[in-house]
């Protein structure tokens, strides 16, 4: 086990620093002056010279790279290209509201879609199993602003039950905080729940037709026992699988929730950041969200691993 | 969109096995109309086009003139969705923004299709470091959150329908690499490959003439849920500010107008959205229904 982990950490390593190459220069891939867009129609020759030379973009872009990636040693995101501030600090501050919300809609996820896939696989063709493939399609196609936008419009302005977004820290008032968290987060998370659901149900299906649950069922074990102790018990697996799988679609989705909710995380600082076109900022953002995906990933494939004992370490 | 990935590489792994040639079953109009899902997807993205077309040329009231008198009037026999803040007509604004988001989509879809299926083919067809750089480059790319990603582009190019294009090609092609790809490495060791080869075919002959035919369905199945995700995104990042620009309709920029006025005039994002999800979910139905005769074994469908 430890070995594994220690060898999954070291491959690691590359694969962080290429990925910090590849978005760098697919960035400075694109075409276009940034600088001259940012500063619009005020801009002249003399004001773009400047700024590239405070904001150190007048070096090779070897060095520039070099620059950024010796920074993110040190944890220094670089700066912002509108006021040069060091862009760390404002990613850490938004950091807590968009935890807060992945987590939330996480646990949505899981607790409205791992009850629904497991009923449906348990009872196939009941009624449950089969508006299952049809819900999930669904989810698929209603758009998360539009959701978001109907859940304000209902929850929020006609019923008056819910704020129509607006962050307080845990820490503040945990009560107030988690009932503003719940309207995004159901946002966010709902349309991936019969995704989860359905992913469950097929491994429910497969369990099943286990031979090790054939032959409980053969020792004359109540049907509730098997369900118990090895049912249940062995489909959380997928689950696991299925959070690092959806974390790309929830860390996009978050944008778009951010946006709808005022809600002040990451996702919204990325849209900031675009709108201004302070892509210095962007480009260190996107890092970040990346770098979450593949962690979040490594975890859940150490956790699949120490859990499932037929993954080879 | 990773799960959509993954489900068509089992996809690829499936029809690799079903089939003596390696490749998938092909699409026939018959098929189509035999799959409900294929049908009632095929149907509703025909309407969808069809609203498109005729929005380009006709819409009962002019999108972009202003009547005053006749503001954020609720939904009406006269004005189906309602009208906004300047008193246009929304759904003649739907149906004009239906042009610049199907070809935002199509143009997405057509870029990353080529770049996608060059990258995936090459390689598939040539093993060895090509493969391992080519390999390692896909699977990163496609660790950065798609949307994440496209808001980066925008934000070099600044806000307008061609930028979201490109941004969102950047994105796609990725996803066709990787699947384009397995199809390539699971029909290339084929006997009828080594014959190709054996009568001292070129490469690129091979290519064209034996992989790329056995490709195709998947290709078309993958470009149709690329479509979905096209109109999506579309929408998604002009409903972010980062799209198409107001006064220009596009769904997505009729999307952030529906924002700024939610609570004047919530009918706006209630029937843009509407619009948005109804063609998405078309186009996935048919998405869906095509994988199923690609792969008659795939899940979740005929259980």
């Amino acid at each position: 086990m430890l070995g594994y982990l220690v060898r999954r950490i070291l491959v690691l390593i590359p694969l962080l620093f290429s990925l910090t190459v590849l978005l760098f220069f697919y960035i400075h891939a694109v075409p276009g002056d940034p600088i001259a867009g940012m500063l619009g129609p005020d801009s002249t020759p003399e004001l773009i010279a400047r700024l590239r030379h405070e904001r150190g973009l007048d070096l090779p872009l070897w060095e520039q790279y070099w620059r950024w990636f010796a920074g993110l040693f040190r944890g220094d995101l670089g700066i912002s290209l509108i006021n040069g501030a060091p862009v760390t600090p404002i990613v850490i501050n938004r950091i807590p509201a968009t935890l807060q919300l992945t987590l939330c809609s996480l646990f949505l996820i899981v607790a409205i879609g791992f009850p629904l896939g497991f009923l449906a696989g348990k009872h196939q063709g009941s009624w449950i199993d089969r508006i299952l493939s049809p819900t999930a399609l669904l989810g698929l196609s209603t758009p998360a602003f539009w959701l978001g936008t109907l859940l304000i419009l209902i929850f929020a302005v006609r019923l008056g039950w819910f704020p129509a977004g607006g962050y307080i820290p845990f820490s503040e008032d945990p009560i107030e905080s988690l009932r503003r968290t719940l309207l995004p987060a159901f946002a966010l998370g709902i349309n991936l729940s019969p995704l989860l659901a359905r992913l469950v149900r097929a491994a429910t299906v497969e369990l099943k037709r286990e031979p090790f649950v054939i032959q409980a069922s053969g020792r004359g074990l109540k049907p509730n026992t098997i369900t118990r102790r090895y049912l249940l018990r062995n489909a959380v697996l997928p689950v696991l699988v299925i959070v690092g799988m959806q974390l790309g679609g929830l860390l996009g989705g978050q944008v778009i929730i951010e946006q709808l909710f005022s809600w002040p995380g990451v996702g919204r600082l990325l849209v900031e950041g675009a709108v201004q076109r302070d892509y210095l900022l962007v480009q260190s953002l996107i890092l970040v969200v990346a770098v979450i995906y593949v962690l979040v990933n490594l975890a859940v494939d150490v956790l699949h691993a120490s859990l499932d004992p037929r993954v080879k370490l | 969109m990773n799960l959509i990935m993954r489900r068509q590489d089992s996809l690829v792994d499936a029809v690799a096995k079903a089939r003596p040639s390696g490749g998938a079953k092909a699409i026939t109009l018959r098929a189509i109309v035999a799959n409900r899902r294929a049908l009632t997807g095929g149907l509703l993205t025909a309407i969808v086009v069809a609203i498109a077309i005729v929005g380009a040329f006709w819409t009962p009231y002019d999108p972009l003139t202003f009547d005053a008198e006749h503001n954020f009037a609720g939904p009406s026999w006269d004005h189906l969705a309602g009208t906004d803040i300047y008193g246009r007509d929304i759904f003649s604004r739907l149906m004009a923004g239906a042009k610049v988001s199907l070809l935002v989509a199509t143009g997405a879809v057509a870029g990353s299709f080529i770049f996608g299926t060059a990258l995936g083919v090459i390689s598939g067809m040539f093993k060895g470091a090509v493969d391992a750089v080519l390999t390692r480059v896909i699977d990163l790319m496609l660790a950065i959150p798609g949307l994440v990603l496209a808001v980066g582009v925008v934000t070099l190019l600044g806000p307008s329908a061609v930028s979201v294009t490109i941004a969102l090609i950047g994105v796609y092609t990725w996803q066709f690499a990787r699947i384009i790809r397995a199809s390539v490495v699971a029909v290339r060791d084929r006997p009828y490959v080594e014959a190709a080869r054996g009568l001292n075919m070129g490469t690129w002959a091979i290519i064209v003439r034996d992989i790329l035919p056995n490709v195709m369905p998947v290709l078309i199945v993958q470009s149709t849920t690329a479509f979905a995700w096209g109109i999506l995104d579309e929408a998604s990042i002009g409903f972010l500010g980062l799209g198409v620009q107001p006064p220009a309709p596009s769904w997505g920029s009729l999307l952030i107008e529906g924002r700024q006025y939610m609570y004047q005039a919530p009918w706006l994002p209630i029937a843009a959205g509407a619009v948005v999800a109804i063609a998405v979910l078309g186009v996935n139905l048919l998405g869906d229904g095509l994988r199923d005769i690609v792969d008659p074994r795939s899940d979740g469908v005929k259980s």
